[in-house]
């Protein structure tokens, strides 16, 4: 991860005043005294702010929350919630909101059962305006006396996330909140996210596959690999620091054989900084693209193997080609959740 | 208050969880119902009495002098006459109706050999034991006076004779067994109807014989599915275990427990309401369970009213038992399927369908036998219920039994309660 980032946003922040809400040192998680899930994380959130935790499968995302709202043990390291350490997670009961990436809830009470039992698992006073508020906001109003398990996917989702939000967390910590949803769904989950975070100042941890979304929606991204944040900063940051604005795309046919697509894949190693090769897709980072293009295409005929590629394209980079960059995978390799 | 509310939302939403599946609401409400029904028709209007029972004696009886009934009945013997001879002769060879099997085998046991009779009831090798009086033919004779005391032909025979026993004269005939099982009530009722025949010879009930009875028998007697309806309320609450790992499962599975503990919930608030849940149930259960009796001829009792407090404790012990497998058990598959076929063998070795034969006894707790089988808390549960139920028996006379299942039903709720806690509330 680069220090300097993480430098300049500290001062960013310090400079607009903002609090910081969350702050974690050295996090770590060993299951079984094996298995390394979570490696020193370390990270601070800033109120208001929407921070999102990028990783493939497997890469700690989920632990680090689940420690964080103390499902799971922590075998090393601390963290502090509005500058108090936490040992007892009964005093945080009402800082901290959860949408997990399962839709959890019972699905034979009614969308409106559900929200007043957990209305009342955090003793809201005026839950019945509260639920209402929520509702209206989550189009789900007009089907508050469905029962949960006859709702559709997008539906699920969406009380999913009510359900999280009613207590009016200060954080809250969305963990692949739009998973398996709609288009449609899926605006109206990110449109109210982003109008609660600013009006209602709700920190929000969020965790997901679509980098689109988090390019739009955080304004700071951590990528988790292996347990560790290997890269942090805002998508633009993220975006410029891996050292590239250019992108230039080929999509190589799957029939080429594989001894011509490793040669090609070396020599352009050879040639250029960072190439990464994954699904049939290569990616060349470059601040120099229209120049270096033909260069690309002359590797090409030498190995003569123009006839195999499919696409080629030069881009703008996205938060996606930075991922894969960094973590030679694809974000949306293998399912959902680790 | 607001511990309260979030209690109640907890116990609402288990409830809901029963109502709404129709599976579950089938095992918890309809399929005790249906047991009911099978039974009821299997034995309701059957004769259920097909093997002889044992049953023990101890005869402390002295007899009378023979010159006393030589003098009224005109004989010359002068030898001491022994009736209980002939009451154990009678029962000896009482037939079942329209068979030649006897409804009784008779032991004896010697005046010296109360202890090993008292064991073999306690063990059940005996199902009931008649301890005849030392004045016992005495007894017949003041019952015979009692009766025909006036006859003509009798005072001619006798003449002024005064050699009878007093007119407030007593005997006390003593049976005991466990009223709980079923060979002792039939037994019972069977020995109570032919030690009043044998004293009234033939007649309406004599002054003078106490028949003390362990218990107080039914005069109209017991058929198998009066001895079987308390098991049956004992099994549909036994049957809620189905449901209370449904409940603890769910909301391992379905993630609804992580979303409990990071609320403000408590774990104790939890298991309270799935503990409220079970008695609200059991408490539904109970009158079901009677009123369906009812149809079946089960006879009618006020009495049903004291079978709430054995139910409040045998519901708890069912949680335990219910949290110790969803503690223990990985998965819900295997810990619900375990809770599925536990419920009915708990119930039979309990004895709640048919007696157990020859249960170990591991002491003796102030004068009641404690049996291999009794850390069960189906156990003595049934044994309140039929207590209660068939022998209109007070709780306060079913006081030890009651103890032991409140100290079971703790016992298995705090291992219960402390293996599941360790398992899903604590942070992994």
């Amino acid at each position: 991860m680069s220090e300097g980032i993480v430098k300049e946003e500290n001062e960013l922040n310090i400079k607009t005043k903002k609090e910081i809400v969350l702050e974690t040192k050295d996090l770590e998680k060993i299951y079984d005294g094996k298995v390394h899930a979570v490696r020193g994380v370390s990270f601070e959130l800033f109120e208001g702010e929407v921070l999102g935790l990028l990783g493939p499968n497997g890469a700690g995302k989920t632990t680090t929350i689940s420690i964080l709202l103390g499902i799971i043990k922590k075998t090393k390291g601390e963290f502090s919630i509005l500058g108090k350490q936490i040992d007892d997670f009964k005093t945080i009961r009402d800082l901290i909101g959860y949408t997990p990436q399962d839709l959890v809830f019972y699905d034979y009470l009614t969308v409106q059962e559900n929200a007043e039992l957990f209305a009342d698992c955090y003793d809201i006073e005026n839950k019945k305006d509260r639920i209402k508020e929520l509702f209206e906001l989550f189009q789900l109003t007009e089907l508050k006396k469905r029962r949960a398990g006859k709702l559709s996917g997008g539906q699920k989702r969406r009380l999913n996330l009510v359900l999280g939000m009613l207590h009016s967390p200060k954080i809250l910590f969305l963990d692949e909140p739009s998973a398996g949803m709609d288009p449609q769904s899926r605006n109206i989950l990110w449109e109210n996210v982003e109008r609660l975070s600013k009006e209602e100042g709700i920190t929000i941890i969020l965790t997901t596959h679509l980098m689109e979304v988090a390019d739009k929606l955080c304004d700071r991204i951590l990528i988790i690999d292996y347990g560790k944040i290997i890269a942090s900063g805002t998508p633009d940051e993220l975006k410029s620091t891996f050292g590239a604005e250019e992108v230039i795309e080929l999509m190589i046919a799957e029939n080429l054989e594989s001894k011509t697509s490793e040669s090609f894949i070396e020599k352009l190693r050879k040639r250029f900084s960072k190439v990464t090769f994954l699904d049939n897709t290569v990616k060349i980072f470059t601040k120099k693209g229209a120049t270096l293009i033909t260069e690309v295409v002359e590797i090409a005929v030498k190995l003569d193997m123009t006839d195999f590629i499919e696409s080629l394209q030069l881009r703008g980079s996205t938060l996606e080609d930075v991922f894969i960059g960094l973590t030679g995978k694809s974000l949306r390799e293998g399912g959902e959740g680790d | 208050m607001s511990k309260i509310r979030a209690f109640y939302s907890l116990l609402k939403t288990n409830l809901l969880s029963i109502t709404r599946d129709r599976t579950t609401f089938f095992f918890i409400i309809l399929f005790p119902l249906c047991f009911v029904g099978v039974f009821g028709l299997a034995f309701q209007w059957s004769d259920p009495l097909t093997s002889s029972k044992i049953i023990g004696i101890i005869n402390y009886d002295t007899g009378i002098d023979g010159g006393v009934i030589a003098f009224w009945n005109g004989t010359t013997t002068v030898n001491d006459t022994f009736y209980s001879e002939e009451y154990i002769r009678v029962l000896k060879t009482v037939l079942y109706p329209e068979s030649n099997v006897t409804i009784f085998e008779i032991q004896i046991f010697n005046i010296t050999e109360l202890d090993v009779a008292q064991e073999s009831l306690e063990t059940r090798n005996i199902k009931a034991l008649i301890t005849l009086p030392e004045n016992f033919s005495s007894g017949v004779l003041a019952a015979f006076q009692n009766k025909f005391g006036d006859d003509p032909i009798l005072t001619a025979a006798t003449g002024n004779w005064t050699g009878y026993p007093s007119l407030d004269f007593k005997t006390i005939v003593k049976v005991d067994g466990d009223s709980t099982l079923q060979d002792f009530t039939i037994s019972g009722t069977i020995i109570e109807k032919i030690t009043q025949y044998f004293f009234n010879f033939g007649d309406d009930p004599v002054e003078g014989v106490i028949l003390d009875v362990y218990g107080s028998l039914s005069t109209t007697g017991f058929t198998v599915f009066d001895f079987v309806l308390p098991g049956l309320i004992v099994y549909a609450i036994l049957n809620n275990l189905a449901s209370i790992t449904d409940i603890a499962f769910r909301d391992i599975e379905g993630g609804t427990l992580r979303r409990l503990r990071i609320s403000k919930v408590t774990p104790p608030m939890y298991v309270l309401s799935i503990l409220a849940s079970q008695m609200v149930i059991a408490f539904i259960q109970i009158p079901l369970v009677f009123a369906a009796g009812l149809i079946f001829g089960f006879p009618a009792s006020i009495q049903v009213l004291y079978a709430f407090i054995p139910a409040i404790f045998l519901s708890l012990a069912t949680s335990g038992i219910g949290f110790i497998i969803a503690g223990l058990v990985k998965g819900a598959a295997a810990g619900r399927g375990l809770a599925g076929i536990i419920a009915t063998p708990i119930a039979m070795i309990s004895g709640a369908f048919f007696d157990i034969p020859n249960p170990t006894i591991i002491s003796n707790v102030f004068g009641n036998s404690f049996g291999l089988y009794d850390v069960l808390p189906a156990a003595p549960a049934i044994r309140i219920f039929r207590s209660v139920l068939l022998h209109n028996n007070s709780l306060a006379s079913n006081a030890f039994d009651l103890i032991l299942l409140f100290i079971l039903a703790v016992v298995f709720l705090l291992i219960g309660i402390y293996l599941y806690s360790r398992k899903h509330f604590k942070p992994e």
